[in-house]
């Protein structure tokens, strides 16, 4: 395969990822024909994902992400270690099993005066995170380190048990379900007790501080020493401080779990889910052993395993107020998000940004016709579908709009996007499947007929006028939760089969 | 509207006659109202031994003509001001208005009938008077006592928006359509032949009224002076030597629709103001015929509905999904082909129900017996949910609630051998040089859809 006419010249900048990689091999000085090219500019960043800082500087991303202080989350450390590159990191992330606090790697990282859009949430000392988020859309680079560290450190999560010093315990109860107060009281009864090893701060709704069955003044007269421990969270309290929690536990189903993950839309603390009902894909615990479940939890430790979650970034198109000479100028999305960069004008502006656990859903809500939606993957464009929408999943999300779009079963360790069509009108229309580092986008062309409705996890339906797109890509944050220590598996296809029926028919009885 | 614009008027032969004041008084006796019209005529419809379609007989030649065209979003303002411009009318409204100049130059006695937007736009431009309902009450209603002939510019939607118009009429009248573009599933003819098509269809049926008209023929015949008297000016006579003979008439396909009504938790019917009415009589009795099909979904809500199906009066299945879709053959390749139902052939008398997006792995589409009646019932399980109903992409007006139900039935449209009511009669393309009308379903699976199309590169 070599061609002696050419010389491929390398520029391997950061070489040393390959190691973690174990993919792209550098070759040694002594073979000169066969080299290794990466593509010098995948660290750009395109107009259409910029965002605009305050003092107009060049932007340019600097190659650490220096250590996020909001972000204290034990597992978070873990992950923001690794993403340093070798000349600057330690020389191993440091053994999970042994510590029970946040490390606090010593490194230091060369202040950068240019600034990027990943470095703006940690510019934010103070300890409330801003509501107001910005696009972190990260590099082909980063996301492909992100994606591996993650992966790695899964692996080696899931064969550790993790001890964790727990203070704060938020609990999340299923909504609207006043049948589940009174176990929701059982729990916290249980947590506030002085028979815990520790003392607990227990977190529960705030709806809940006034509720009859709840009866909290009651809580606190039977258990003097709970005074100033239990506490109550609203939907402001967990996206803001995330690092206030050192531990979740869920009482309900999967929708459940799923608002848990909709809440901490950084950092998710570990997550304990326990079933009370039916059997489900995330709760993985049953509510009558709660005590024994805990008190092993929290005296010999967890296991832990990581889910992807995808970081959208909902993007608005920038309207232009000159409309070019003769008829408005045509514009296609297209050209704006993959053809060549004219002029200095961004595009596109970020609006919101989502964590998804299970799926984000582009499709033609209220409106009669179907819906036209432009599919890029990178930086190539895969196609227009026309349909009634889209739905990119992550495998957590493959037994929901994914399974009734008709896209495959997958297992949740898998590291994969799943992208199917919802009622694609062609016959050729097969779901695809495609790596956790692709950072996909759908956009509305700006020659639509309608406009179209994005949603994420089922809510925050959206409206995406022409122009707009919605930029899906594997999120930095995780979502952690506790496996059952004796079942080390997911068990997830005995799951399918009694939940979903999967592959249930009589047995053919054989002819004898 | 008042604009105070000049206007050219041009004559048939295109030079530029005088220039004349828009002003409103002369506009409105260009336009009339549709119930000055003559009553519609009905024509008969036979089997024919050369093909399993229909063949068409006009007792008299078709008066009334509908036009319609492709819904088109530019306004009206818009429109005038492109005339200024460039001189002409932009696309479709100069089809428009060319198969509205070629009929009335060439057939007499006809009246061309306009949707009241068309109707505003086109009627300066012709040497005669265009009619449309003046009044408040919808053309839909007027349409179909007075409509002979529906003659559609644009593609499936349109021809989907003609039906539409005659949703609650039991005996549609023949639709011709011609396609601006591509040539669909419907049959379309292709734009450039229209003035054969029309002939055709005009034609269709003077032979069984004068037996000796034909092509080798052009002089009546003296015996028959008598019929052509009684038929007065507008018999076929008027238009002598156009006649293609009884055999070469146009093929006419009988689309079957659904009958669909929506009724109240304890068996009333709901008419789409959602007045529960007594069943039978008017227009508003909560029948509606669907072309290409009825569908229940769940709209901008982001829960699941949950739809008891009825099949032929046993209960199916309760299905959980985002919709469900009962279809015609003829919308076979619309929403249930996204939806991955089958695609039928609009021949084939059946009924197909297909779940949008099911929360199931198991739950197949299926085709019935068009002599099946289906029901769907919203379950209470819905917890006070609502959700849409459309019937040929149109949202009823109507929203569903618990308990209600969507009933759906064939339309019976054969009576007895030769006795064909209901249906949509489509007539069907044929091109030039070939004997046989075909139903243009073959083309429209290739060319439309793709179908079977083949791996690797052309």
């Amino acid at each position: 395969m070599t061609d002696s006419s050419k010389d491929i010249r390398v520029s391997i900048d950061g070489l040393v990822e390959s190691e973690h990689h174990g993919e792209a091999s550098s070759e040694t000085d002594g073979q000169s024909n066969l080299e290794v090219v990466f593509y010098p500019d995948f660290d750009r960043r395109r107009k259409s994902s910029l965002v605009a800082t305050n003092n107009n500087s060049r932007i340019e991303r600097s190659r650490a992400d220096p250590y996020d202080t909001n972000t204290a989350c034990f597992l978070h450390s873990l992950l923001n270690g690794e993403w340093i590159t070798s000349s600057e990191a330690l020389d191993d992330i440091p053994e999970p099993s042994t510590k029970n606090e946040p490390t606090t790697p010593d490194i230091v990282v060369p202040e950068s005066s240019k600034e990027s859009v990943v470095d703006y949430a940690s510019r934010h000392t103070e300890k409330d995170i801003p509501s107001d988020v910005q696009s972190r859309h990260l590099t082909k680079r980063q996301l492909s380190d992100m994606a591996w560290n993650v992966r790695n450190l899964s692996k080696r999560l899931g064969s550790l048990m993790l001890k964790l010093t727990v203070k704060n315990v938020l609990l999340v109860t299923k909504a609207h379900d006043e049948s589940l107060i009174g176990l929701t009281r059982e729990v916290t009864q249980w947590l506030l007790s002085k028979d815990r090893d520790a003392p607990l701060t227990v977190y529960v709704e705030r709806r809940l501080q006034d509720h009859p069955d709840f009866n909290a003044s009651r809580l606190i007269d039977e258990e003097p020493s709970a005074n100033g421990r239990l506490k109550y969270w609203d939907s402001k309290l967990a996206p803001e401080r995330p690092h206030m929690f050192d531990f979740v536990v869920t009482l309900g189903g999967d929708g459940t779990v799923l608002y848990t993950s909709w809440l901490f839309q950084r950092t998710v603390p570990p997550v304990l889910s326990f079933a009370l009902g039916s059997l489900g894909f995330l709760t993985k615990f049953d509510y009558n052993d709660f005590r024994s479940t805990l008190t092993n939890a929290f005296r010999d430790g967890v296991v832990i395993s990581l889910r992807l979650r995808f970081e959208c970034t909902v993007m608005r198109s920038n309207h232009h107020e000159k409309c070019q000479e003769g008829s408005a100028a045509k514009r296609d999305l297209v050209e704006e998000l993959i053809g060549e960069e004219i002029g200095d004008r961004l595009t596109h502006t970020p609006d919101k940004v989502f964590e998804i656990l299970n799926d984000v859903v582009v499709e033609r809500g209220p409106n009669p016709t179907m819906s036209s939606i432009e599919l890029f993957g990178d930086d190539e464009h895969f196609t227009t579908v026309q349909a009634d929408g889209i739905c990119i999943s992550t495998p957590t999300g493959s037994t929901a709009y994914n399974l009734a779009a008709g896209g495959a079963l997958s297992h949740p360790e898998n590291p994969v996007i799943l992208v199917t069509a919802i009622c694609a009108h062609t016959l050729s229309f097969r779901p695809i499947i495609l790596p956790d580092t692709v950072v996909l986008r759908m956009g509305v062309p700006y020659d639509a007929r309608t406009t179209s409705w994005a949603s994420f996890d089922g809510r925050e339906r959206i409206e995406l006028q022409p122009g707009d797109y919605v930029t899906v890509s594997a999120s930095r944050y995780p979502f952690a939760y506790v496996l059952p220590t004796r079942r080390r598996g997911e068990d997830w296809v005995h799951r399918i089969s009694k939940t979903l029926n999967w592959n249930s028919r009589q047995r053919q009885k054989a002819f004898k | 509207m008042n604009i105070a614009i000049p206007l050219l008027r041009r004559s048939r032969r295109g030079t530029i006659l005088r220039r004349r004041a828009f002003s409103t008084t002369s506009c409105h006796h260009q336009i009339k109202d549709i119930d000055t019209l003559p009553l519609r005529l009905i024509p008969k419809y036979q089997e024919c031994r050369d093909s399993d379609l229909l063949s068409l007989q006009w007792p008299a030649p078709p008066r009334n003509i509908l036009l319609v065209r492709k819904a088109s979003v530019p306004a009206l303002v818009a429109s005038l001001v492109e005339f200024i411009k460039y001189g002409a009318f932009p696309g479709l409204c100069q089809d428009c208005l060319t198969i509205a100049s070629h009929i009335t130059s060439n057939y007499p006695s006809i009246s061309i009938i306009l949707e009241p937007n068309s109707a505003a736009e086109v009627h300066h431009l012709l040497p005669c008077p265009v009619y449309t309902n003046t009044s408040g009450t919808q053309l839909s209603e007027l349409a179909h006592d007075r409509v002979d002939l529906a003659v559609t510019l644009g593609g499936d939607g349109t021809i989907l928006r003609a039906s539409s118009l005659f949703a609650t009429c039991h005996n549609v009248p023949p639709v011709l359509s011609f396609s601006m573009g591509t040539l669909g599933f419907l049959g379309e003819w292709k734009f450039a032949e229209y003035k054969r098509a029309f002939r055709e269809l005009y034609m269709s049926g003077a032979a069984a009224g004068d037996r000796t008209l034909s092509l080798e023929d052009p002089k009546p015949a003296g015996a028959d002076q008598g019929a052509e008297l009684r038929m007065g000016p507008t018999g076929w006579s008027s238009v002598r030597g156009k006649s293609m003979g009884s055999n070469r008439g146009p093929r006419i396909l009988m689309r079957n629709r659904l009958r669909v009504g929506l009724f109240s938790p304890d068996g009333k019917p709901i008419d789409s103001k959602g007045e529960t009415t007594r069943p039978g009589g008017s227009i508003s009795d909560g029948r509606v015929y669907a072309l290409n099909e009825v569908l229940i979904h769940r709209g901008k809500e982001p829960h699941l509905a949950i739809v008891e199906v009825f099949v032929g009066g046993r209960f199916l299945t309760e299905a959980v999904a985002d919709g469900i879709i009962i279809s015609t053959p003829t919308g076979s390749t619309a929403y249930s082909l996204s939806s991955g139902g089958s695609i039928v052939h609009p021949l084939v008398a059946s009924l197909l129900l297909t779940p949008i997006c099911p929360r199931s792995l198991s739950f197949r589409p299926l085709v019935l017996p068009s002599s099946t009646p289906v029901t769907l019932r919203l379950s209470e399980k819905n917890r006070g949910r609502e959700v849409e109903v459309s019937i040929d992409g149109k949202n009823m007006g109507q929203a569903m609630a618990v308990g209600m139900e969507v009933r759906v039935w064939d339309e019976e449209i054969r009576h007895g051998k030769n006795d064909w009511r209901g249906g949509v009669p489509c007539v069907m393309r044929r091109t030039t040089g070939v004997e046989e009308a075909d139903d243009g379903w073959v083309g429209g699976l290739n060319s439309l859809l793709k179908f079977n199309y083949p791996f690797g590169e052309r």
